[in-house]
């Protein structure tokens, strides 16, 4: 890599993957954090589904949340998740889901039931502005206008997206910097992590792959540069990489979101979209910093996990792509296949649309997301491309013993049809067969927003499925969130319990499960 | 590459030079850097004064190191510099290896500051940066 010179103009661009930004005067006109405040006020006031959008205000703990049907006794450990949870300080609002410092919620489940604490992350980003009592630096899609300095990514870190327990250590994860971990038994935060000396605010994902030995996987990106880690099952870094992308950064690596690992490879779709932080500086938001390149193709970037500099790109035609489901290799006549599901959008209007319009409580369509497979093929450099299109899906999931194998299911939220005052958020629960295309559905009903679910296998089993499928879903009508539990292989029959918290939660993006077999 | 080359070399010699810097901190009629933001008894604090737009980060007209004892605040006198107007930077060598280290992406992991009102985002520039030299009266701040 480039060694930089001491504070050269290249560093300041290297913060965020941006050009040299200049805090220019907020065009007047527009639409402000202050606008987007009042705006949401009033449209929350009037529609109990955009509670969850209020954002929490404290942390929250509750030592015995009621349960609700009959919790499977060998259903024990704990259940993280994380996402975008304070939305607003002093008379300003943010503009983009994306941005609220993250908070991280843990469901313990033991001998004496369930319990929860939700603790924000305790980033430099919020600290500085706990004390400030306003926001002090620019977000992901708010132009705020710096108060402090921005040394790194770090700096405007939020925690945000996702939450993990590996090797007993607790990392609430973002996009574009370090992790955070935090104490497992308090959620107290510890700090950013840093895998390795000289390796201080580097881009650690948010969606790293733990396979069924243990060892975590992750990558981080900034626009080119490209990183993996590899960190074994003891929670020591193995190995990182250090690669650069063969992709146009006019058009690609404003978003490498999530990836998939299977024995022998790392994939990762890389969506035609630029994040532009310029633009953001000057008040811009929505559309005008988010650019999905409606022209491009999607890439999937395929590289042996020991060795990612033999990366190959297969290109798939225009969609964005947050999330994969999982991928598997397996040999074919022609040569090496991969094989991953993912959610792709044609038709995406959620990032620079549907997520900025919720903050001001107004509802937008965010265009439908659906559930493919890709096979890859590594001789011929060759791709296939099938499309589920019965539904809206996201958040895909699957059963943690098959993460790169041949997995048989994936788990989504789903959507069906429409809720005039709740058309952002899911309203039931599948499983589909990958192979066939069938699915399994709950349907919550009306009154709930599902969000991700997460296959737990019995302790003891190894068949696919055979275990829980547990997630969240905020009630409107009783201002309240749940975590429901299915048995994995019937879920149409509905829960088999739900524990209620006596409190709502913000919606949250992403988390995960650890078992824990010796109960104290 | 070429620039980092020389900033390498600048900062070498600033090494040799701290034991004179040191002595000339006493000195009573020159302009006087009040450095603030250290982090005590850690490393050395690393200046280089420019001045002017077309020399800054590239050849610095005065380099100084001092070891930062236990304050979090230093002053340096800087001397015989002929200029109307200079632009300060300045590292904590937290290591001692006489440079700024940055991570993989180019990003400073240890602390810098500059003289003038540096832009909260990003590499400080001249223009943000330079501040008044001869017959600097009040002393001129490096906030880290
Ligand atoms: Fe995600």
């Amino acid at each position: 890599m480039n060694r930089r010179s001491f504070l050269s103009s290249a560093t300041s661009a290297a913060l965020i993957g941006a050009g040299g930004l200049s805090f220019l005067t907020r065009d007047a006109e527009a639409n402000t954090p202050s606008i987007f405040k009042s705006e949401f006020a009033a449209a929350a006031a009037n529609n109990p589904y955009l509670t969850p959008y209020r954002g929490a205000t404290s942390d929250l703990y509750c030592e015995a949340l009621t349960i609700e049907g009959k919790l499977p006794a060998a259903l024990r450990g704990r259940f993280y998740r994380n996402g975008p949870s304070k939305f607003e300080r002093g008379s300003e609002r943010y503009q983009h889901w994306f941005d609220g410092d993250g908070m991280v919620q843990q469901f313990s489940f033991s001998d004496k039931g369930v319990s929860h604490r939700g603790r924000f992350v305790n980033t430099n980003k919020f600290k500085a502005e706990a004390e400030a009592g306003e926001f002090v630096v620019p977000a992901f899609g708010t132009g705020i206008r710096p108060k402090q300095r921005i040394t790194g990514p770090d700096s405007m870190n939020t925690a945000n997206t996702n939450a993990i327990e590996h090797a007993g250590r607790v990392f609430a994860m973002w996009e574009g910097g370090s992790a955070f971990e935090m104490d497992r038994d308090t959620l107290e935060t510890k700090g950013a992590v840093t895998w390795k000396p000289g390796w201080e605010q580097m881009p650690f994902s948010a969606h790293p792959k733990l396979d069924p030995q243990g060892n975590l996987w992750n990558f981080g990106s900034a626009g080119n540069a490209f990183f993996v880690y590899h960190i074994d099952p003891t929670g020591k870094l193995a190995n990182t990489q250090i690669a650069k992308l063969p992709i146009d950064r006019k058009t690609y690596g404003g978003m490498n979101h999530d990836m998939a690992v299977t024995e022998r490879f790392i994939i990762v779709p890389m969506p035609p979209v630029t994040i532009h932080f310029d633009l953001i500086a000057q008040g811009k938001f929505g559309a005008e910093a988010a650019k999905v390149h409606k022209d491009a193709p999607l890439k999937i970037w395929v590289a042996p996990k020991d060795d990612v500099s033999k990366a190959q790109i297969f290109e798939l035609p225009h969609e964005m792509v947050f999330h994969v489901g999982n991928a598997y290799e397996r040999t074919s006549a022609s040569g090496t296949e991969i094989v991953m599901n993912y959610v792709g959008s044609r038709n995406d209007n959620f990032l620079a649309g549907a997520a900025v319009a919720i903050m001001r409580g107004a509802l937008e369509n965010a265009g439908e997301s659906q559930m493919r497979t890709v096979t890859m093929n590594l001789a011929t450099g060759k791709a296939s491309l099938t499309t589920f299109d019965d539904g809206s899906e996201e958040f895909p999931r699957l059963d943690p013993r098959f993460i790169g194998k041949a997995a048989k299911h994936v788990v989504t939220p789903t959507s069906w049809r429409k809720r005039p005052n709740a058309d952002f958020g899911f309203h039931a629960l599948q499983v589909r067969d990958v192979e066939s295309g069938k699915t399994t559905r709950f349907d919550y009903g009306d009154d709930f927003i599902v969000e991700e679910h997460l296959v737990i296998a019995r302790p003891g089993s190894t068949r696919e499925l055979d275990g829980w499928i547990i997630g969240t879903a905020f009630n409107a009508k009783q201002q309240k969130t749940c975590v429901s539990v299915f048995d994995a292989q019937n879920i149409a029959n509905g829960p088999v319990a739900r524990v209620w918290l006596p409190y709502w939660l913000p919606l949250g993006f992403h988390g995960n499960f650890t078992p824990i077999q010796n109960q104290t | 590459m070429k620039t980092f080359a020389f900033v390498l070399s600048a900062i070498a010699v600033l090494a040799l030079t701290a034991t004179d810097v040191k002595a000339q901190s006493a000195a009573s009629d020159c302009p006087v850097l009040q450095v603030t933001g250290l982090k005590p008894d850690s490393g050395m604090l690393m200046l280089a004064v420019y001045d002017s737009r077309e020399s800054f980060f590239k050849k610095p007209v005065w380099v100084g190191g001092q070891p930062v004892g236990a304050s979090s605040t230093m002053q340096v006198s800087v001397c015989n510099v002929s200029a109307d107007e200079i632009a300060v930077t300045a590292f904590q060598d937290m290591n001692g290896n006489q440079k700024l280290d940055t991570n993989p992406l180019g990003i400073p992991t240890e602390p810098y500051a500059a003289s003038g009102k540096p832009s909260m985002f990003g590499a400080p520039t001249w223009n943000d940066t330079k501040v008044a030299y001869k017959g600097a009266t009040a002393p001129i701040a490096i906030k880290f």
